[in-house]
Formats: structure tokens, C-alpha cells, sequence
């Protein structure tokens, strides 16, 4: 079967499986209840001047950031090592489908936890950020680094999956991975001043990505200005797209046996 | 030429041998017995065979193929204890396998409630998998087994936790599907009767090893006795 043909079939079930019978309808119910408490929360306080507006919709942004991408490092970790555990993955592996459009198709398949994230994050954005708020700007962050690293989160998250002998496993060391790269971003500012400081907090995709969204909405640089810290968020994502293509040639029914 | 065709297959999980040399044939239009005690080799010779493992030593051939992308689309497999999406309709779990076998999603649908009707879930198209019994289960995984119109079909402990009904079911389908379609059916079981109820010939496998090839006959279950006492 042609191989465009079967992950495009791939992908399509698998959002049918998340959005029309699994539980994405209702996570987003809840992510909509979230920011709705944060957007009336920092409405509020920016109208009695506690916050500054831009401060406000950079705490929007990082809070649709984060449970979109909580969202597709779950649903990519799961994806194989999921079936793997509910023993669906058998019947899969059995049908002539290369093993690598399966792969493929499960990872893109993820993608979509973050574009619906980012669709009812974005009328929030909107109202909470026009005006001084710099809501296109933190809109154009969200759509760039925060999708480059939905990628990276998401594709590398498969990748791990695919190996991972149980669910468990998988989802741990996804996690593992994100809190591991999320250190940079806790180090203290004298670190950080030096040079090899800098060099660390551009090297790390997440610290990266975060930086750029302080910049451009906190600071009000212009997104052209501090375009070089989506340099790391989109070879991070590049890299991970390239390994699960080219590196995932077979899924094992059982890892490492 | 047979429909399955192994000749002395090994495979080895480091220091343990799970299949020792193990050589035996399957034929259209019959149903053969894997029999052997819990642990034998019987899942992991279904796995080599539907190239869901690699041997360690041997060859094999499915109709006089090797290559296991050709393999996979000839053969159907019930795997041991398979699992099912509870939240899919019966009809989209069989339209969707049948459509990465490549067949178009309207006729693998239309194939899908052919099937259904087949194993006797006719009536149950439209729901939910997680509704259903163990044995309805098992009929629906035959089903999808069936969804490539498979000339050579494995069976992977079917009657697995079935009530005595449910088993006999099962074990009925499989001999209509031997009749009816001409297929080849290679069927594991741990269960002496069953294998003598429905199968033209077994093989019983013990700690990796062929010890019996045979038509089913008195001797089967001498051996078979030897084996597990």
C-alpha cells in the first residue's frame, strides 16, 4: 500500500479515536474552564493595575502552552506503548502497513491535540491581549515556538513509545525528559548572565522558547528582534521529525526480546 | 504446495531456547492442532510465522512466500488473548483494518457486516466493542482475522476463558471456515479436546519441540499424556 496513502489512513483514525470517541472534546471543556478563571483573573487585576496587561496574557499564553503540550507529550506517549499494554498493537503489526507509517502517522496524529488547544486558546488571547496587551504578538509566539515544540514534545514522544516495553515506562521517561530540559529555565540569573549562561538557555529547547515569549510580550521587543531563540525549538523539532521517519524502521511486539 | 511450510525454525530469548528445530506443514482446506502445555512455543511459532518475530535459525514459507510484507497480506491471525478498542463501534474496527490492507473504506465496510453476519454478530454492527462478551470478542478478532479474505489463517488459543457455549461456538465457526473457505487453519490450544474435535492433523509441541506430527488419532493423546504428566 502507498505509504502517504497509510499514514494519511493512520492519522485519521487515530483523531477519530481522540476526538469523536475519546476524551479531547472534554479536555477541552476543561482547558476552556481553566483559562476562562485566568482570563477573568488577570482582566481584573490588570484593571486595578496589580498586573501589567502584557504580564497578563504572557500568563495566558504559558498556561495554553503548557496543557497543549501536556496534551500531545500524553497522547504520544501513549500511542504505541498504549496498544501495547491494552494488547491492540498485535493486530496492527500484522497488517501489511510498514511499521514506519504507523509510527508516523500516530506522531502527526498528536499534532492535534495542540492545534485544538491553540484554536480555543486563541479568542482568550484575543480578548484578554488587544490593545496594550500584544495579543498578536504573543499569537505569533504561540504559533511558532509553541508549535515547534509541540513537535519536538510530540514526535519525541513517540519515539520513546515506540521502544518502551510498558506504558508506564513510556510515559515516566517522556516526563523525565521535559523536566530535565525544563532545569535551565530554574537556574538563577547570575548563571545564566555569562556566556556559557546563554548558551545553555538558548541550546534548551523549552528555555528557549520561553525566553522568546518573555521577550516578545513581557518586554515588547519586536518578535523580529529575538527570532534567533526559535533557532533551538526548531532543531530540536527537526531532529526528532528525522529519527522517527528515518530511525523507526520496525515496532517490536516486544521490546528488546 | 503447502500453505505453511517450516523447516527446522529456532528461536532463542538469550539463554532460553523457546523453539528448538521446529519443522511441521499446514494444507488448504484443513485445520491443524498446535497442542502443547502452557509454555511450549506455540505463540512464539505463531509469531515467527507471521513475521511478528524473527527466527533465530530455520526458514519458513507462507504459499511460497518470505517476504514478510507478502506474508502479512496472505495470512489472517487471531493473536493469544487480543485485545479491542471498547470504545469503536464493531463495524469501524473491521472497515478500518480493512482499509490498511488497502481495501477502499465502502468496501471494507460492506465486508466488515459481511463478517459480522458470518460469525453471528450480525445484529451487534453498531456497537461498542466494550459491550461485548469475552466470546463475542473472540468471534469479532476471527471477523478481522477474516477481513483480507486470508488464505491461511492462524489461531492463537481461541477458546480462552469461553464458557463451555462460547466454545463450541468458536470451534464450530473454525471447522465451517476450514469447509466453507478452503483455508488453511493453523489453531493452538493447551486443550486436548478441542484439538481432536475439529483438527485433521497435530503437532504437539513440548519445552520448544516437535514430539508428535500426525493425524489426529489414539496415539495423539497417549502423547499428549506423556507430555504434560
Amino acid at each position: 500500500m502507498n505509504d502517504t496513502k497509510s499514514v494519511a489512513l493512520v492519522v485519521r483514525e487515530e483523531v477519530r479515536d481522540a476526538w469523536l470517541r475519546g476524551w479531547g472534546p472534554w479536555l477541552m471543556v476543561g482547558v476552556a474552564f481553566a483559562l476562562s478563571g485566568v482570563a477573568v483573573g488577570v482582566a481584573y487585576t490588570s484593571q486595578i493595575n496589580l498586573l501589567d496587561a502584557r504580564e497578563g496574557v504572557a500568563i495566558l499564553v504559558r498556561l495554553a502552552i503548557g496543557l497543549g503540550l501536556l496534551f500531545v507529550l500524553f497522547g504520544a506517549a501513549d500511542s504505541i506503548s498504549g496498544e501495547r499494554d491494552r494488547a491492540t498493537l498485535e493486530s496492527l503489526l500484522l497488517t501489511p502497513v510498514e511499521h514506519s507509517s504507523l509510527v508516523l502517522g500516530k506522531a502527526i496524529a498528536a499534532m492535534a491535540w495542540w492545534l485544538v488547544t491553540f484554536l480555543v486558546a486563541t479568542p482568550y488571547v484575543l480578548a484578554v491581549g488587544t490593545g496594550p496587551g500584544g495579543a498578536l504578538d504573543a499569537l505569533a509566539v504561540v504559533a511558532t515556538a509553541g508549535l515547534a515544540m509541540a513537535v519536538f514534545f510530540g514526535f519525541g514522544a513517540v519515539l520513546i513509545s515506540a521502544r518502551a516495553r510498558t506504558n508506564l515506562v513510556s510515559l515516566g521517561l517522556a516526563l523525565l525528559a521535559v523536566g530535565v530540559l525544563a532545569v535551565p529555565g530554574l537556574l538563577p540569573a547570575a548563571v545564566t548572565r555569562g556566556p556559557i549562561g546563554q548558551f545553555i538557555l538558548r541550546a534548551d529547547p523549552v528555555t528557549s522558547s520561553l525566553q522568546l515569549l518573555n521577550r516578545v510580550v513581557v518586554d515588547q521587543h519586536s518578535f523580529a528582534s529575538e527570532v534567533t531563540w526559535l533557532a533551538s525549538p526548531v532543531i530540536a523539532a527537526v531532529i526528532v521529525v528525522a529519527a522517527v521517519v528515518v530511525g523507526v524502521r520496525t515496532v517490536e511486539i516486544e521490546p528488546g526480546s | 504446495m503447502n500453505a505453511v511450510d517450516s523447516h527446522r525454525i529456532s528461536k532463542r530469548y538469550g539463554e532460553r531456547l523457546a523453539l528448538d528445530e521446529v519443522s511441521f506443514t499446514a494444507s488448504n482446506n484443513q485445520v491443524t492442532g498446535l497442542l502443547g502445555p502452557n509454555g511450549a512455543g506455540k505463540t512464539t511459532l505463531i509469531r515467527v510465522l507471521t513475521t511478528l518475530l524473527a527466527p533465530s535459525g530455520g526458514e519458513f514459507s507462507i504459499l511460497g512466500h518470505t517476504d514478510p510484507e507478502k506474508i502479512r497480506s496472505v495470512v489472517g491471525v487471531l493473536p493469544e488473548s487480543a485485545g479491542f478498542p471498547k470504545r469503536k463501534r464493531a463495524i469501524d474496527y473491521l472497515s478500518y483494518h480493512g482499509a490498511l490492507y488497502g481495501v477502499h473504506w465502502s468496501d471494507a465496510r460492506k465486508l466488515g457486516m459481511d463478517l459480522l453476519s458470518e460469525v453471528g454478530l450480525g445484529d451487534r454492527w453498531s456497537d461498542r466493542i466494550g459491550t461485548f462478551s469475552r466470546g463475542m470478542r473472540q468471534r469479532l478478532g476471527i471477523a478481522r482475522a477474516l477481513i483480507n479474505e486470508p488464505p491461511v489463517l492462524f489461531l492463537d488459543e481461541p477458546t480462552l476463558g469461553l464458557d463451555p457455549g462460547g466454545k463450541r461456538n468458536v470451534l464450530d465457526l473454525v471447522r465451517r471456515l476450514a469447509d466453507e473457505r478452503g483455508a488453511a487453519i493453523v489453531l493452538t490450544s493447551h486443550l486436548l479436546d478441542e484439538i481432536e474435535r475439529i483438527c485433521d492433523r497435530a503437532v504437539i509441541l513440548d519445552r520448544g519441540r516437535v514430539v508428535y506430527d500426525a493425524a489426529v488419532t489414539d496415539r495423539l493423546a497417549d502423547t499428549f499424556l506423556e507430555v504434560t504428566t
